[in-house]
């Protein structure tokens, strides 16, 4: 007659991962004035807003460690959010093995052991991806606002430099709420 | 009273239904079912000859051949048929094969066994799957048909991209399918159907993964820059009339920039990484992209002088491409423009 063992075997998981997110678009700006003219205007206009700019790209790090990069030559922008996540499993499992498969048994109790916590630090790692994704997608919103302004800016901006350019401004009339930029050029 | 088997039957039923409008619902038992079928006698094998032959042709007018509109070299507006050499349409064995398949796999159980793998060869073959595509996209056996890899070829590919890239992992491309004159009246006598199916809009219903979203904008966008591509090479911007009526159909006058890149955006789970959701977006509109390259043709058009040998082609082919308002090619600029910002998001 075989007898049964009690066996408990342990499995631990444990690893630090870096999530990171991020999205990219363009600023659609219109070529009013030389490319190199626009970006001056614009390194301007995100100075204002808080940007630092270097290398011809501005970047701003957020509150919430998302960070905002945009080159104000192509008007690329990349906004991107990080985070660390430090993932600790652990399992324990007993399990009733007979004394001629003990080693055997053991070893494939181990295995599911092991096997558990590998998929719940995957499944943490998965929830640390979508917490960064869901803190990104939260912040889209103001910040496709705030480049719409900052694309408006810049736009009115060169328009009154072109209309200056083009002769004498009589009037200039501008609607910091609806955008509306009236300009009367006495050429 | 001609008399064939059973399962003879069966198999002309379903041929039947590919030159038929709207037939899928009389074979769809047949198709989901099993049968045992290994070769067609001879009075069955004449009349899979005369259902294709004659339904073929019906087809072939019914789906853009009879429609008639102006085209370069003659006056007035004529049909395909009035001014192209009729193709030879040769139907091998993959037709005969596809067929068999579709009759005796049961492509409604949960497994309906070995996948058709034989790859169409003749244009007739090509014409006979675009027919099995058309059957059947949309309806319940959709994904067993379609996930065939013997279904896959540039026929199908141009008109079924969506379908083609959400069943399978084969490559999109049109090949050479516009290298010969009858691949270009095929396509010609297509126009309509094809035209359909680029305008229609992302269904509301359809939520997929992003990956598989990806995938699926990326398969349009190859097969519309591989269309155009070949129109260029070939020399035969008439056939650009499909993109032309689809942007008629998906830009019409009064609707927004914004709608319109809503019509091509698809439906993406609200999961996983914020950049590949984004990039699945960013890769839709292919129609829109075609719009902008056929745009430009346009003005290129527009500069041939009265002197120049080709103006009355060029003539030709700018009033046959008048019903795309003016605006379209800014208007899916604008929209490509969207789809390609944050709000594309929300």
């Amino acid at each position: 007659m075989s007898r049964a063992y009690k066996v408990t075997v342990k499995g631990s998981v444990q690893r630090v991962v870096h999530v990171e997110d991020g999205v990219c678009t363009e600023l659609e700006l219109l070529p009013i004035l030389p490319p190199e003219r626009t970006a001056e205007i614009l390194a301007q206009e995100l100075g204002a807003r808080g940007f630092t700019t270097g290398d011809g790209v501005a970047r701003r790090v957020e509150k919430d460690g998302i960070q905002i990069e945009i080159d104000t030559r192509t008007g690329t922008v990349s906004v991107k959010a990080e985070a660390t996540a430090d993932i600790k499993v652990e399992h324990e499992r007993s399990e009733r093995i007979y004394e001629e498969v003990l080693e055997a048994g053991r070893e494939a109790a181990q295995r599911r052991v092991d096997s558990a916590a590998e998929r719940e630090a995957v499944a943490a790692e998965e929830r640390a991806k979508q917490d960064v994704a869901t803190k990104l997608e939260g912040r889209l919103g103001d910040l496709k606002r705030e480049l719409d302004g900052v694309t408006n800016r810049v736009t009115a901006e060169a328009l009154k430099e072109k209309a200056r350019k083009l002769g004498e401004i009589e009037e200039l009339h501008e609607d910091t709420e609806t955008g509306e930029l009236v300009i009367k050029v006495k050429l | 009273m001609i008399r064939v088997r059973t399962h003879e039957a069966d198999l002309l039923a379903i041929a039947r239904a590919l030159v038929t409008r709207d037939a899928y619902t009389t074979v769809d038992a047949l198709l989901a079912g099993p049968a045992r079928l290994q070769q067609l006698g001879p009075t069955a094998m004449a009349l899979l000859r005369q259902i294709l032959g004659r339904g073929v042709v019906k087809v072939l007018a019914q789906l853009g051949g009879a429609q008639a509109r102006r085209r370069p070299g003659h006056a007035g507006r004529v049909r395909v048929f009035d001014v192209r050499t009729p193709p030879a349409l040769a139907f091998g064995p993959w037709t005969f094969e596809a067929l068999r398949w579709l009759t005796t796999t049961p492509l409604g159980a949960r497994e309906p066994g070995l996948p058709f793998t034989m790859a169409p060869v003749k244009l007739g073959d090509q014409l006979v799957a675009y027919l099995i595509m058309r059957l059947v996209a949309g309806r319940r056996l959709e994904r067993a048909v379609a996930s065939a890899p013997g279904l896959a070829c540039p026929l199908t590919w141009l008109g079924f991209p969506r379908v083609l890239a959400r069943h399978q992992a084969a490559e999109p491309g049109l090949l050479d399918l516009l290298g010969s004159a009858d691949g270009c009246t095929i396509v010609e006598c297509l126009e309509l159907d094809l035209s359909r199916r680029w305008a229609e809009p992302w269904p509301e219903d359809d939520v997929v993964p992003a990956d598989i979203a990806g995938r699926l904008m990326t398969a349009e966008r190859a097969v519309l820059a591989d269309l155009v591509d070949g129109i260029a090479r070939a020399e035969r911007w008439d056939l650009a009339q499909v993109l032309v009526d689809a942007g008629v159909r998906a830009l019409p006058p009064g609707l927004s920039a914004r709608d319109v890149a809503l019509r091509f955006v698809p439906r993406i789970v609200a999961e996983g990484s914020l950049r590949s959701r984004m990039e699945a977006r960013q890769r839709s509109g292919a129609l829109l992209h075609a719009l902008e390259r056929v745009g430009k043709k346009r003005e290129e058009l527009g500069l041939v002088r009265f002197i120049d040998d080709d103006y009355d082609a060029a003539q030709t082919l700018l009033t046959s491409w008048e019903i795309l308002p003016r605006d379209a090619p800014a208007r899916a600029e604008a929209a490509l423009a969207l789809i390609g910002s944050l709000e594309a998001l929300g």
